[in-house]
């Protein structure tokens, strides 16, 4: 006997009107997810999707949770809108879809568009709210996950299909081996390899994004991590409001907008940047060996998401990280001035198929200077000893730095009225790819396990001004043709950084 | 009611000024462009075509690199307010040991320290955009400098370490490094791709063809609906440096068919025996120089060899005026100097352990570089310039002590060899000049299957056609300086032949045809007697100054030196000539390591060397012809029994 909860929005909250009850033969086995989701093909059968949302709840809400960096508000709102496109796309998916990887993987496409397109326009509004907020993974949560939890979706999209829905089967459902062969058409031992496969291609990707773990700690990391406690009381509401926005469902509801007005002040402006970063961690140059979590903001050159007052001036950054091929060859032929628009806009969509991007959102009064900083302290060993106890060499003393991102920006109003912008960027990272210098000096280069690794910094870094800017136009400020004396070891295409500003007079 | 509104923007715009209705004319956007593009060809269409538009050269570059058959190095674009500098750089901050501890086992050696090298590129643009300065009142003319780097750090040594009891050396990692980088300056009253300068970085020679990195700079005031202006030519001169490697007698013979009135058929001469495969083109770069702005007093860069032979190869010369300081005056921003580079940081050890392991590394930059200096003059139509060619060629390796027999501790140490070309002529638009000539001694660099070789270096200046002259006879001197070595019978003819010296020229030409003699020694060198000239190809030969035995009964060469020795014609105190010869008539063997061990003495190994002040023929006496004598080598040396003679010529 299973129950079922369902809810309905007033004045932001929820609160429980109705409790069901299905009733199935205790005897037979639960209805199979490709069941359920055929049952509700075929007719709008609301026990059925109830079913499926809360099965596949835990799943959607920890994935959510992790890309908008642990926002319990914000993950409710992404949970939310899946479910809804859920319900209005299930009846349209193949015969062959697996639930848990079609909402995966729209998990991470929906977390990623709300967090940017709803925070520029709250943005424009000025009801950002303080950037001082850093929203965190909790503190019990284990280093090394801090460092691989932004980057597990973006490298478990990376797979093939049937790896990403093995993996999601496996650690996100937590089922066992003989349901996932069954569910993907094969047979248990098949299952289990194809998971020990699509484990270690993981861990591939993870290790070039600077995470380094072995298979069996990372397959205990999802076993722990993968997915978390759904609030109770979200639990209760959501497959109702869910099924309100099935095609055949209930009145649909402005859940969603509801629960943005609720929380968004709070998250606006920490999202506009680690949205940005986690959505530029999924590939390139750009992306930072450890993503926001441990990230700290300088209190005093902050002022980026500040409630913007009537007379400031707020500017957008974007900064977009592309394969070389795709716009080098037109930026040769660049005619200033003529075509930003359009190159803005086709920079964004390849950013969003292949790339990455960041956008900084700073405002202020004409000037002043305002800046964003987003920087931590990095520790790394530059000396190391010979410990002739061991036999091996160890790290000896570690030197601090900061890496991250900062931005400077001045707008000044010229006496013809026109404004004028001086800015200041800065972008460091380390390379996931350590330096491994052998020990040994004969030319097999010895045990590579006696070796040293020391890694690499990258920053980029770029000082101009602009005038003439026209308001809501975007404006190239900057593009850089990068090769592989600046790319991370490994990493043999060439990549064109480029930095645009879109500025909304007062 | 039409009429009223074309006449309220008329005065709206006449009020405002052309640019300032909706624009500022202070904004420039920059860009930048670097292509890679393997072989000849591209440079010697533009030798040949001196007109060729820079866009044309652009474009089908960019139409190159669409087709994959060049390559895109680097691209910039940026806004920049004028008179400000713009920056762009993306740079890897690169570990490399500095030093090193040991550890238990003897093949091992752990790195205890490292540091950090800036790689990667960056941009450098400091433009103004003036205001009115055209004839036409259209604001349209940019000057200023841009400065291209970069620098690369994906390639390691390795260097060769001895292990004992091991069948083989072993070797140790360090890092090397290769910079590219030009500081030129700017001038455009259009919208197109200018041209900066041209880098060759050598190729194999019959494996890899050279590659050739065109730099172009594009600066456009920010102002939109601007008219496309015709594109008007650059006062700024472009300087075309080649260096020619061919075989001696071939190259002294092109040299001795010069006449007055230009070096355009050498330079001719040159590129057909190139076509040919007579002759090689070894080093190219192109580079512009803006004749308005002249530095006010020479400048050199170091001289290494200043200390004159065995000495300090660090010794500097008395420091000057940086040329690259920028020359500020409201705002504007240009060189006097212009330079292009393309060089790599060589690591060497420098002190061992008593394994004889590595204990800290130097760096030397290897490479090509070329810079240029106008200085001031009073004539419109002749440019003074001074011009350094440098090329220090990659080194070989000397094992310390040279045999041994059994498999015994050695040290590796490079040898390094350097050409520099340092010259002051007055040039003009559309002039061809020969910078100078020498023959490279015959321990020069890694032997080749040639034999001996000789460089000319060229110059040719393109730039305004209007103001290009007739180039007329210079006003400098050229010196020309040869050792000759023939026969003891030639020796004995030429001593009568000496009376009359063009018996005595053609009786050598024909020995040096007929192969019985051969050059020494050769160097031409124009105006010589400008601040700084020189012309030398001189090898910097290290070797361990004292020997030891070590805690564990090794001989440990240590104290190590560089001395040098080579070929050179030079303004020093005085114009000097120097040829050295054979240097290190004997082999450091075991045995003399043992005895300077056990003797507790230095190795005697001061090289062999010719040296005399030389001055100038007077006015008048164009030609001098020494009397022969002999050459004073060890037993068993190829010049043993041979005689030689010295010819000076005076043009």
């Amino acid at each position: 006997m299973e129950f079922f909860l369902s809810g309905s929005a007033a004045g932001g909250f929820y609160e429980v009107t109705h409790l069901s009850m299905f009733s199935s033969d205790s005897n037979s086995p639960p209805a199979s997810d490709a069941e359920l989701l055929h049952r509700y093909q075929s007719k709008p059968d609301e026990v059925a999707f109830r079913r499926l949302v809360e099965r596949h709840l835990p799943l959607v809400w920890s994935t959510a949770r992790r890309l908008v960096n642990g926002d319990t508000a914000l993950a409710e709102d992404v949970t939310q809108m899946v479910f809804a496109d859920f319900a209005q796309k299930a009846p349209g998916l193949p015969p062959d879809s697996i639930a848990a990887g079609w909402l995966h993987r729209h998990t991470c496409f929906t977390a990623r568009k709300l967090v940017r397109t709803e925070v520029r326009r709250r943005t424009r509004e000025h009801t950002a709210a303080q950037l001082q907020l850093d929203i965190a993974m909790t503190s019990e949560d284990d280093p090394i996950w801090l460092d691989a939890a932004p980057l597990v979706d973006a490298a478990l999209n990376q797979l093939s299909r049937p790896d990403r829905e093995a993996l999601v089967l496996r650690f996100w459902q937590q089922q066992d081996h003989r349901s996932i062969g069954t569910a993907l058409g094969s047979t248990e031992e098949a299952a289990r390899k194809r998971i020990a496969r699509a484990l270690e291609k993981l861990r591939t990707l993870l290790r070039r994004r600077g995470v380094l773990l072995t298979a069996a700690l990372l397959s205990q990391f999802l076993t722990d991590h993968a997915t978390a406690a759904v609030p109770s009381s979200f639990a209760a509401t959501l497959p109702g409001a869910a099924w309100r926005q099935a095609p055949s469902g209930g009145p649909i509801t402005a859940v969603s907008c509801s629960l943005l007005r609720r929380f968004w002040p709070a998250a606006a402006a920490v999202l506009v940047i680690t949205g940005g970063l986690w959505t530029a961690a999924r590939a390139g140059w750009l992306s930072p060996r450890s993503s926001p979590p441990g990230f700290t903001i300088p209190h005093s050159s902050t002022k980026a998401g500040t409630p913007a007052s009537p007379g400031d001036i707020l500017l957008n950054f974007t900064v977009v990280d592309l394969p070389a091929k795709h716009l080098s060859l037109r930026l040769l032929n660049y005619q200033p001035g003529e075509d930003d628009e359009a190159l803005f806009a086709d920079a964004v969509k390849l950013a969003r198929a292949g790339g990455s991007l960041i956008e900084f959102d700073l405002s202020g009064p004409a000037g002043r200077q305002v800046s964003y900083a987003k920087v931590r302290p990095y520790s790394y060993h530059p000396q190391w000893q010979w410990d002739p106890v061991t036999d091996r060499a160890s790290p000896l003393d570690k030197e601090d730095r900061t890496l991250g991102t900062t931005l400077k920006a001045t707008v000044e109003k010229q006496p013809s009225g026109l404004l004028q912008l001086k800015w200041q960027l800065e972008h460091s990272h380390s390379d996931p790819e350590f330096h491994a210098w052998p020990v040994s000096l004969e030319d097999s280069g010895g045990d590579p396990e006696r070796s040293i690794k020391v890694e690499d910094f990258h920053t980029c870094s770029a000082t101009g001004q602009s005038g003439n800017l026209n308001p809501e136009q975007p404006q190239l400020l900057m593009a850089q043709h990068l090769d592989a004396s600046v790319l991370p070891d490994g990493q043999p295409e060439a990549r064109t950084l480029l930095l645009f500003v879109t500025l909304t007079p007062p | 009611m039409k009429c009223l509104l074309i006449a309220g923007l008329l005065l709206l715009c006449s009020h405002a000024g052309w640019a300032a209705a909706e624009e500022s004319p202070a904004i420039i956007d920059v860009q930048a462009t670097t292509f890679k593009v393997t072989g000849h060809g591209l440079v010697l269409s533009l030798l040949q075509q001196p007109t060729m538009d820079d866009q044309a050269i652009f474009t089908h570059l960019a139409g190159m690199v669409q087709v994959g058959s060049a390559g895109l190095a680097a691209s910039y674009h940026l806004k920049a307010l004028s008179g400000q500098p713009a920056k762009a750089k993306s740079l890897k901050e690169q570990p490399f040991p500095v030093d090193w501890v040991r550890m238990r086992r003897p093949e091992e050696l752990c790195p205890s320290e490292f540091d950090y090298k800036y790689c990667g590129q960056s941009l450098t643009a400091q433009l103004v955009a003036h205001q009115n300065p055209r004839p036409d009142g259209m604001p349209g003319l940019i000057t200023g400098t841009f400065e291209i780097e970069s620098v690369r750090g994906d390639e390691l040594t390795r260097w060769p370490v001895s292990l004992p009891h091991r069948p083989a050396d072993g070797g140790i990692d360090s890092m090397q490094w290769d910079t590219k980088r030009s500081i030129t300056p700017f001038w455009s009253t259009d919208r197109r791709h200018h041209l900066l300068s041209v880098l060759q970085i050598p190729g194999a020679p019959g494996k890899e063809p050279p590659a050739y990195y065109f730099s172009f700079g594009r600066a456009i005031p920010a102002m939109k609906d601007r008219p496309r202006q015709p594109a008007v030519l650059s006062p700024l001169m472009r300087l075309h440096a080649l260096t020619f490697q061919l075989n001696p007698v071939q190259g002294r013979q092109l040299l001795s068919s010069r006449k007055n009135g230009g070096d355009r058929p050498l330079l001719e001469s040159l590129l057909k025996a190139m076509a040919q495969g007579t002759a090689q083109l070894t080093h190219q770069a192109m580079l512009q120089v803006d004749p308005a702005k002249r530095q006010t007093r020479p400048w050199s860069p170091a001289d290494p060899f200043l200390a004159g032979p065995g000495g300090d190869p660090s010794a500097q010369s008395p420091s000057e005026p940086d040329p690259f300081s920028t020359l500020s005056t409201g705002g504007d921003a240009s060189l006097a100097a212009s330079k292009c580079e393309a060089i790599r940081e060589f690591a060497y050890p420098t002190e061992f352990n008593d394994e004889l392991h590595p204990k800290s590394f130097e760096y030397k930059n290897l490479g090509h570089s070329f810079q240029a200096t106008v200085l001031e003059s009073h004539d419109p139509y002749r440019i003074p310039l001074t011009m350094v060619m440098e090329h220090v060629r990659e080194p070989t390796m000397k094992a310390w002590p040279e045999s041994g027999g059994e498999r015994i501790p050695r040290i590796f140490q490079p040898n390094f060899y350097t050409s520099t070309v340092s010259t002051t002529l007055e040039v003009s638009p559309g002039g061809v000049y020969c910078l100078g000539a020498i023959v490279l001694p015959d321990y020069f660099g890694a032997p080749t299957s040639r034999g001996r070789l000789m460089e000319i270096s060229m110059l040719k200046v393109d730039g305004e056609s209007g103001k290009t002259s007739p180039q007329t006879s210079s006003s400098y001197i050229e010196i020309q300086s040869e050792r000759i070595s023939v026969s003891e019978e030639a020796a004995g003819a030429l001593s009568y032949l000496i009376q009359t010296p063009a018996d005595a020229m053609d009786y050598l030409g024909t020995e040096l045809e007929s192969g019985t003699a051969h050059l020494l020694a050769l160097c031409l060198l124009p105006n010589p007697e400008a601040p700084s000239s020189e012309i030398s190809a001189m090898a910097e030969l290290s070797f361990p100054n004292r020997v030891k035995w070590s805690n564990t009964k090794q001989l440990t060469p240590f104290d190590l030196h560089f001395q040098t020795a080579g070929t050179s014609l030079k303004q020093s105190e005085g114009l000097r000539f120097r040829h050295d010869i054979a240097p290190f008539t004997d082999r450091i063997t075991t045995e003399i390591l043992t005895e300077a061990a056990t003797s507790r003495k230095e190795l005697d190994r001061e090289p062999r060397w010719y040296s005399w002040e030389m001055p100038c023929p007077h006015e008048g006496a164009n030609l001098q012809i020494s009397l022969p004598e002999k050459i004073d080598v060890p037993a068993g040396h190829a010049e043993e029994g041979r005689w030689q003679v010295s010819v000076i010529r005076r043009r």
